[in-house]
């Protein structure tokens, strides 16, 4: 089964790039993010070609107006579609192998537009701590990303070793660990179609996009429903996404 | 408009105007009309006598809380007021947690979710590691 690759390789690395079983909803999703930006600037184009070059049609393009654009559409976007559900049922056989049925997902989730020479990118980070050690991140991206336009990982081992030095006090500066870390770095080529899961406890970030193309992306953030929080307050971060038939028992007895 | 008694959490560990910023903002997005503030006794909060008698005399058709920490002492979440409040048909919102428990699936939710919730032993221990 190619599934276990996937898997094997998660476990592995911390990371994995994996092909999108069923994609139909991820299209029907991504084309009612292009018809609105169409209807918008009353452009044409394929969805690809309108995502890749929006940034064109946003008059002297600045941060908090792209921060405006975006809550826009996620707005609209949230009276359609749970993207949880479009992410799960996208890799459903991966995230449950994966998860187990009890699932907790997150309850805001993100498009991240990200356009050329933008200066507010990632830093360095990692998402756990303050987030679950138990949580998968999913990054969805709505086209082809590569080089600059993409964003970095570090697996598991280098993460970890990174960590440690920089506990250590081998690095003089915040500074000196991103360049190390970026130089250690995978610069990731996902194309439209496939999804990045990722453990929360891994580094990761982006660089300014230098290519003339924008990024767009979904992310959402899964663990089991009964895996610790981590510094997250549940009720706040998460909603409850499936139940177990066991749970579902459990549950009777408050 | 749905119409709340708004209850503050009276231990104050989170300070009274920054619960009352949080009340405020989670009403204004949730379209609530506040009708009056109020807190339990202080030093007697898990007894809710005065959510009690309100439930009794059917005073208000919702009560927004700061948070559902009002129901949990020594880790146990105490479900029977809240089970007893939604019987009864009322709305119960709780600002901090961005949360709304109208049923008894609700509560149920809730308490599936707050298993989760990380202790302060585990706070340090991956504050430390990581
Ligand atoms: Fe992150």
């Amino acid at each position: 089964m190619e599934i276990t690759k996937y898997i094997n390789e998660f476990t592995a690395q911390g990371y994995s790039i994996v092909p999108i079983e069923n994609i139909n909803i991820v299209n029907e999703s991504r084309n009612f993010i292009s018809n609105y930006i169409s209807k918008k600037y009353k452009v044409t184009g394929s969805s690809e070609y309108i995502l890749n070059h929006c940034h064109e049609l946003i008059d002297q393009i600045t941060d908090s107006k792209v921060n405006q654009f975006i809550l826009e559409i996620i707005n609209e976007f949230s009276k359609y579609y749970k993207m949880d559900q479009i992410i799960y049922s996208s890799c459903a056989t991966f995230l449950e192998r994966i998860l187990g049925p009890d699932i907790a997902s997150q309850k805001h989730p993100n498009i991240v537009f990200q356009y050329p020479n933008s200066e507010r990118i990632s830093e360095l980070h990692s998402d756990a701590p303050a987030n679950s050690f138990y949580e998968i991140v999913s990054w969805l991206p709505l086209v082809n990303c590569y080089s600059s336009k993409s964003f970095y990982i570090l697996d598991k081992n280098k993460s970890f070793s990174l960590l440690s030095s920089y506990r250590n006090n081998q690095f003089n500066s915040f500074k000196e660990l991103r360049a190390q870390a970026i130089k250690e770095a995978t610069h990731l080529e996902v194309d439209y179609g496939h999804a990045l899961f990722f453990w929360s406890g891994l580094l990761h970030g982006s660089v300014i996009n230098k290519t003339n193309e924008s990024r767009w992306s979904y992310n959402v953030r899964y663990k089991n429903l009964f895996a610790p929080a981590g510094l997250k307050e549940p009720l706040s971060f998460y909603n409850i996404f499936s139940k177990s038939a066991i749970t579902e028992l459990a549950s009777e007895l408050i | 408009m749905t119409t709340a008694l708004a209850l503050l959490e009276s231990s104050f560990k989170i300070p009274q105007h920054l619960q009352l910023l949080s009340i405020r903002n989670y009403a204004i997005s949730n379209n609530i009309n506040i009708s009056f503030y109020g807190n339990e006794r202080v030093g007697y909060e898990n007894r809710h006598d005065l959510f009690i008698e309100y439930i009794e005399k059917s005073r208000e058709e919702a009560y927004l809380f700061f948070t559902i920490e009002q129901f949990i002492f020594n880790d146990i979440f105490y479900t029977e007021l809240l089970i007893e409040a939604t019987n009864k048909g009322l709305l119960l919102f709780f600002a901090n947690e961005n949360l709304k428990i109208t049923n008894r699936m609700d509560i149920i939710n809730t308490k599936i979710l707050l298993l989760s919730k990380t202790s302060r032993a585990y706070r340090k221990i991956s504050k430390i590691n990581y």
